[in-house]
């Protein structure tokens, strides 16, 4: 089987089609096809549609189509309801101008979305701007991570969309990413295991359920003009625990894309989360929620591993052994 | 044996590097071929450790595993006075090692499930050596293939 799907004409065809039954623009062409190296769990294609007849219209869009394996194996029409209801809610979330939720005509679920203005910068709070600069993008990720928080879920309509985690969503998350770890665990390992018992008797019931993003990171944003400009990648999206992507943010293993030395650490992040939300906890909790974030990043790394195994990725991964002893660090029994 | 086999992937990796990357036009290709020579680098040396590694692998759980045998249920200690009564592999052949590697850390993983705190502290420590010695470290491990810029690629 072949992963290798970079200038396909066919698809650009395929593509056209679509999108001139979309919008509504019979003489719809698509120009400048290309296959992108970013994205683990999707396959993005940019491209320009453009229509004469609409007085000149011309858009830079994407094309998100499930890939035939990566790094996460997610459901295309809830990540689509939830960018429906968040762009609603005015959060910034790029507009989504097509959506093919069976694949009926491009060969696998896609999504069509415009393409926001900015850069997606992994490491922008450690990069080349001033201080001043990177801590104030720092504030704008947590007050944008504590907005989304403040959606109301029935509100936004995402209550029948996301499932109801119950009063202990710490258990319910483990529940299912362990249900993951043995659908794509190729050996045993017992360093999951490990850390799989030590997590099962520390987790606690959550006081409040709120939208959890599930991978929150600056390399899932656009940076325009020193702005977050959109944030992207939301299909792990799922109601839970404030403090799951708190724990993400504030995980050691990816300090360097969440933290700056000295001024924006974890301490700094959770004292500034408790004073603009008023949501109590303590650091064992969040320490938790810490470990957590390990054990599932091995989780998503080991799907990227078993979909390449099974050819059906052009990604090689490994075992994630630093992970693995990161978490056995962060415990102790 | 000439060529030896870190010689044969250093080729490998020279001849995509010099004769092939600079011919690929498409971004995505590019960046997927880079990620394919750089697993091929960590190849060229890590190699030779990987059966070292799972020699002291085996030893290693086949002793911890003796040390947990009284702490078990009864199937499990059967399961382990097995393994451990199985004649010794072969320490040359790298395909039984990793059979076997496998047949023993299932044993250790199912005996975390059942054992007390004594015995779980002692498999931590066991774990914690060998996420130290495994021989093949890929850069940027568990991170996913991270890059500090990409301009507008997403959307």
């Amino acid at each position: 089987m072949t992963c290798v799907d970079t200038a396909d004409g066919e698809l650009a065809e395929k593509l056209a089609v679509f999108l001139r039954r979309s919008l509504g623009r019979a003489d719809l062409r698509v120009s400048g096809l290309e296959r992108k190296s970013t994205g683990m769990s999707r396959e993005n294609w940019t491209f320009v549609a453009e229509s004469e007849s609409s007085g000149g219209w011309r858009e830079a869009l994407i094309l998100r189509r499930d890939p035939t394996g990566g790094m996460l194996e997610t459901d295309r029409k809830t990540e689509y309801e939830i960018l429906l209801a968040l762009h609603a809610a005015g959060l910034p979330i790029p507009k989504v101008v097509g959506v093919d939720l069976d694949g009926e005509h491009m060969g696998r679920p896609a999504l069509v979305m415009e393409i926001a203005p900015g850069n997606c910068e992994y490491f922008v709070l450690n990069g080349d701007r001033p201080l001043e600069i990177r801590t104030r993008l720092a504030n704008d990720f947590l007050d944008l991570l504590i907005n989304m928080q403040n959606v109301d879920c029935e509100v936004a309509g995402l209550q029948g969309v996301l499932e109801d985690p119950g009063p202990n969503p710490a258990l319910h998350e483990l529940r299912r990413w362990s249900a993951e770890l043995a659908r794509v665990a190729l050996e045993p390992m017992p360093e999951m295991e490990l850390i799989y018992a030590w997590l099962h008797e520390h987790a606690r019931a959550a006081r409040k359920i709120v939208l959890v993003h599930g991978d929150f990171k600056p390399g899932n944003a656009l940076i325009h003009a020193d702005r977050i400009s959109a944030m992207l990648d939301w299909e792990t999206a799922h109601r839970g625990d404030p403090l799951e992507d708190l724990g993400w943010i504030t995980n050691p293993a990816r300090a360097k894309e969440h933290q700056i030395p000295g001024r924006w650490e974890r301490a700094q992040i959770a004292e500034t989360f408790h004073a603009r939300t008023g949501y109590d906890f303590d650091d064992r909790e969040l320490h938790w929620w810490n470990v957590f974030a390990c054990w599932k990043l091995a989780i998503i790394v080991l799907t990227g591993l078993r979909s390449t195994i099974d050819e059906r990725f052009d990604r090689i991964h490994h075992n994630p052994t630093a992970l693995y002893r990161r978490m056995l660090k962060m415990v102790e029994f | 044996m000439r060529p030896t086999i870190s010689e044969q992937i250093h080729a490998t990796r020279r001849i995509l590097n010099d004769s092939v990357l600079p011919r690929v036009n498409d971004e995505y290709s590019s960046r997927i071929l880079e990620m394919v020579l750089s697993n091929l680098e960590m190849l060229e040396t890590a190699w030779t450790d990987v059966l070292p590694f799972l020699r002291w692998d085996n030893e290693s759980a086949q002793k911890l595993l003796s040390e947990l045998r009284n702490d078990v249920g009864s199937e499990l200690a059967l399961a382990i006075n097995r393994i451990k009564s199985d004649p010794a592999s072969d320490s040359l052949d790298a395909s039984t090692l990793q059979a076997r590697n496998e047949a023993l850390q299932a044993l250790v993983q199912q005996s975390i499930r059942q054992c007390g705190p004594e015995n779980r502290r002692r498999i931590h420590a066991q774990l914690l050596e060998r996420t130290a010695r495994y021989p093949m470290r890929p850069k940027g491990a568990g991170l996913a293939n991270a890059r500090p810029q990409v301009e507008n690629e997403k959307c």
